[in-house]
């Protein structure tokens, strides 16, 4: 029982790396980002043929690189790739500039991944995939399968945190301010300087390289990794995560991370599976799901947790330029 | 040579296919303005509805009704109760889109739960393929070809003709303009949500016949192809979706003659990128409203 | 003209699929003026200034900004040289604070990008900080200290024109176009919109503002120049224009033809 908590918080804790990612487009800039899971999928690809042995001795699996080297240096690889991944995309799809626009051109981008990867034996044997990822730190450490469980949920716990600060940090900052100011009015921030296009690719990029963070975790965890897992749903999955808990902000993604993601997959997991219809349930989470986004959107866009920024009467206060009793008495 | 133009006999018969659903999606795009990501889903329903009739009835008429009565109900019902409350709140662009997305998931997950996931077949019966001047066709693609040409030409004298049609095409060009006149923008929305919904259901049924073999997720397959007609063709623009259906249909089938067969859809998005790439408007631009160009 | 023009246009011109809406527009703005730019309604004014700003490609003709040819450039590359503008309705961002607003305007604060903002985080706070400091002072000058926390999407109309002027002084631009900054403004608004406009005039920018309200024009700028069917046809003050035969056809020319 309790592995399978530790085994459900250690997923949850990853996909809170990805939605915290996919929301520095859809939060920060206000774009609908479906190729997401594409890019998390290079990542993970990358960062899983540098942690692999050559493929010549596999026995009929074929994949590049196979360069045998240590988890950090896999998981700075495949981060590395999605970025590269985001870049590259980022920088055609969002010339238009226009929304819907770019959420069509990330759908084809995915959709074209998958049947090339899929196609394309030579390069991530494609439609098997990679297998036989080691567990990061294994071979250093020497814990038991049980312990070593508690070391990972551990390891993906001080990856999220890290990401939540730099994330945080960049929203506070004049950089996050400027996105924001992009999302709610283009033309007004082009009037001020600001290169809309640079800018949102830049954001992009970002959430790209937490796309592969997470998915070199995932994949690490898995132990595998092959196109069945991350098909253009997924994408929209986390987007219900982050309609759920609040666009834009950190805090009420993780929240509806763990709502949406977490709690509600279990639930539906406990419910007895009907002979015949294996795809029953699956389709009910979905259709839960849908119905979620369209009840958020409907009754609660801005989310359960909006967003908040600190008062410029709070920071002067913190400077100590003005004591609190003089804005007082200057209401 | 030969093999080039059998291509483009199948993508003929392609291009019929997807011209169904592209004019449909234009239509309803350049009338209402919603990026709808549920249109896929129409088509599937279409398939179904039909492939559920055929095992009550080998009619292929009746099955065809089916399939326009249901997706046209539900254009209707997603137009009523969905986008019609989301916009009277003020909804509008990339939140509708997504609103479209959840509705989408609801419906293919629907099929999923009543169908299951794995193929069901869907055969009709099928003449032996005849040499029709240069193409190789069966009897079931002329028919396809054949009923896409009776309902474009129908789509045309609509719009052209009717009331209703002249109607839609004035709400679409300002619907502020058009409310002014006297035109029920209210009702002319509705009307243009049943007859895509219709032009949906209808074209996921003869994809449906076309494959032989339906998943839940075929309409959602297909939409982005459907997308790329559209756009490469002029969004909004219901002359231009022919256009970029027939440019693309053949196209695909073509280029399967030289390359593998499981990229077809690969050529439909590189043509969708490089539109957006180069030209953005498509082929027939609509008429310049005030664009902000500079930005 | 003595001193180099801080703007300069020349044959100007803008074709929307058949109508001309600027028609060789030939234009000169000295550094330190404010001038008017006036006609009657479809003489090409607000095309000419979103030409200007860069917000809509010209068909043909230059444009000069402090010793550069910007006609090819994108609006965003425009503001940042220094010329600046503000439109006819004003586009705050809503969702943003008043605070953030003037911040976002601050200048330099559009080049501090993702790496900077995470490693050099002392610098930027030294820069912010400044920046709150500025931004209060100007907040305070346009009477919208005490909302400086709001979103400014729930200002009132008037205190969204104010803070269009609140911002635009905070970025220091070289020059501003203004683009009819008295629209829809009551009397006493239109006092204190005067006000703002000669203090920025006088801190050392370069204004030239489109309006329709003559009297207002004149009281406020020196010189003045007459736009009609897409070109310029006189400049020089009002007073010289009021006893011009050319302006007087132009604006009665609008009058008949209504």
């Amino acid at each position: 029982m309790v592995n399978y908590i530790v085994s459900s918080l250690t997923v949850g804790v990853i996909v809170g790396i990805l939605t915290l990612g996919l929301n520095v487009s859809w939060g920060w800039v206000g774009q609908l980002d479906l190729a997401f899971y594409g890019i998390v999928a290079i990542g993970a690809y990358i960062g899983g043929v540098m942690e692999l042995p050559s493929s010549r001795n596999s026995g009929g699996s074929t994949w590049i690189l196979g360069l045998s080297l240590p988890f950090p240096i896999a998981l700075i690889g495949g981060m590395a790739a999605s970025a590269l991944a985001a870049l590259a995309l980022g920088s055609v799809a969002l010339r238009r500039l226009r929304g819907d626009y770019f959420a069509i051109t990330t759908v084809a981008f995915a959709l074209i991944l998958t049947a090339f990867l899929t196609q394309q034996q030579s390069i991530f044997n494609g439609f098997e995939g990679l297998y036989g990822l080691q567990q990061p730190f294994e071979g250093v450490l020497k814990l038991s399968q049980s312990n070593y469980q508690w070391f990972f949920l551990g390891l993906c716990i001080v990856l999220l945190g890290a990401t939540y600060w730099v994330l945080q940090l960049l929203y506070v900052s004049p950089f996050g301010r400027t996105l924001r100011a992009i999302r709610e009015d283009e033309t007004a921030a082009a009037a001020f300087g600001r290169n809309a296009y640079a800018q949102k690719l830049k954001a992009y990029v970002v959430g790209g390289t937490c796309a592969g963070m997470g998915g070199v975790l995932l994949a690490s965890y898995v132990g595998a990794w092959n196109p069945s897992g991350w098909a253009a749903i997924e994408t929209f999955l986390l987007y219900t995560a982050i309609f759920l808990g609040g666009q834009g902000n950190s805090r009420g993604v993780l929240l509806g991370t763990l709502i949406a993601l977490v709690l509600i997959p279990e639930i539906t997991r406990w419910l007895p599976e009907i002979p015949g219809h294996p795809d029953l349930f699956p389709a009910i989470r979905n259709m839960v799901d849908g119905a979620l986004i369209i009840g958020v959107l409907w009754f609660r866009p801005r989310g359960l947790v909006p967003e908040r920024q600190p008062k410029d009467r709070e920071i002067e206060q913190r400077e100590g330029q003005l004591p609190a009793l003089t804005t007082a008495a200057s209401q | 040579m030969l093999d080039l133009l059998h291509g483009v006999g199948f993508g003929l018969v392609t291009a019929s296919i997807l011209a169904l659903a592209t004019v449909g999606l234009s239509l309803q795009y350049s009338v209402t303005n919603v990026p709808n990501f549920a249109q896929g889903e129409l088509m599937t329903l279409g398939a179904y509805g039909a492939y559920a009739t055929d095992h009550l009835l080998h009619n292929l008429v009746l099955e065809a009704v089916v399939a326009l009565i249901l997706g046209g109900a539900m254009g209707w019902f997603m137009n009523h109760f969905l986008i019609q409350p989301f916009s009277r709140r003020g909804t509008r662009g990339i939140t509708m889109l997504v609103v479209t997305l959840g509705f989408a998931l609801v419906v293919q997950n629907s099929i999923l739960a009543i169908f299951g996931g794995s193929e069901v077949e869907f055969h009709l019966p099928v003449s032996k393929p005849s040499h029709v001047g240069p193409f190789i066709l069966t009897s079931r693609d002329g028919l396809i070809i054949v009923s896409a040409i009776a309902v474009l030409l129908g789509v045309h004298v609509i719009l052209r003709y009717t009331r209703a049609g002249k109607a839609m095409r004035a709400v679409a060009d300002n619907v502020d303009l058009a409310r002014i006149t006297g035109i029920n923008s209210g009702r002319v929305i509705e009307l243009t949500w049943l007859a895509a919904g219709a032009m949906a259901g209808f074209s996921g049924f003869v994809l449906g016949v076309q494959v032989g073999v339906l998943t839940p997720t075929i309409g959602f397959a297909f939409l982005l192809v459907v997308f790329a007609a559209a756009i490469l063709g002029g969004i909004g623009q219901v002359y231009g979706a022919m256009l970029g259906a027939l440019i693309i249909g053949i196209g695909m089938e073509v280029s399967a003659v030289y390359i593998p067969g499981d990229y077809k859809q690969t050529v439909a998005f590189a043509a969708l990128i490089l539109t957006l790439l180069f030209r953005p408007s498509g082929i027939i631009k609509a008429p310049s409203r005030h664009v902000v160009e500079g930005i | 003209m003595m001193v180099s023009p801080l703007l300069e246009v020349v044959g100007l011109r803008k074709n929307f699929g058949g109508v001309q809406a600027v028609d060789e527009l030939n234009l000169i703005v000295a550094p330190g003026e404010l001038v008017g730019l006036i006609g009657p309604n479809g003489a090409g004014k607000s095309t000419a200034l979103d030409l200007i700003s860069g917000f809509r490609r010209c068909t043909g003709g230059t444009i000069r900004f402090a010793g550069n040819e910007i006609q090819d450039w994108p609006a965003y590359r425009v503001s940042d040289s220094g010329l600046m503008r503000t439109f006819q309705s004003p586009r705050e961002w809503a969702r943003l604070t008043v605070m953030e607003n003037m911040l976002i305007a601050a200048k330099g604060s559009g080049h501090i990008g993702a790496l900077k903002s995470l490693f050099s985080r002392r610098e930027i706070a030294e820069f912010e900080r400044r920046g709150r400091d500025e931004a209060r002072a100007f907040l305070r000058r346009f009477e919208l200290f005490q909302v400086r926390d709001e979103f400014a999407g729930n200002l009132s109309g008037g205190q969204k024109r104010l803070l269009e002027f609140a911002r635009i002084s905070m970025a220091k631009p070289r020059m501003v176009l203004l683009d009819e900054p008295l629209a829809g403004v009551n009397p006493v608004l239109q006092e204190k919109i005067l006000e703002a406009i000669l203090d920025l005039n006088r801190d050392g920018v370069t204004v030239l503002l489109i309006e329709h309200n003559l009297s207002w024009v004149e009281k406020a700028c020196a010189r003045v120049v007459v736009m009609a069917l897409g070109r310029d046809i006189a400049t020089g003050t009002m007073g010289e224009h009021r006893a011009d035969r050319a302006v007087i056809d132009a604006y009665l020319g609008e009058v008949a033809a209504k």
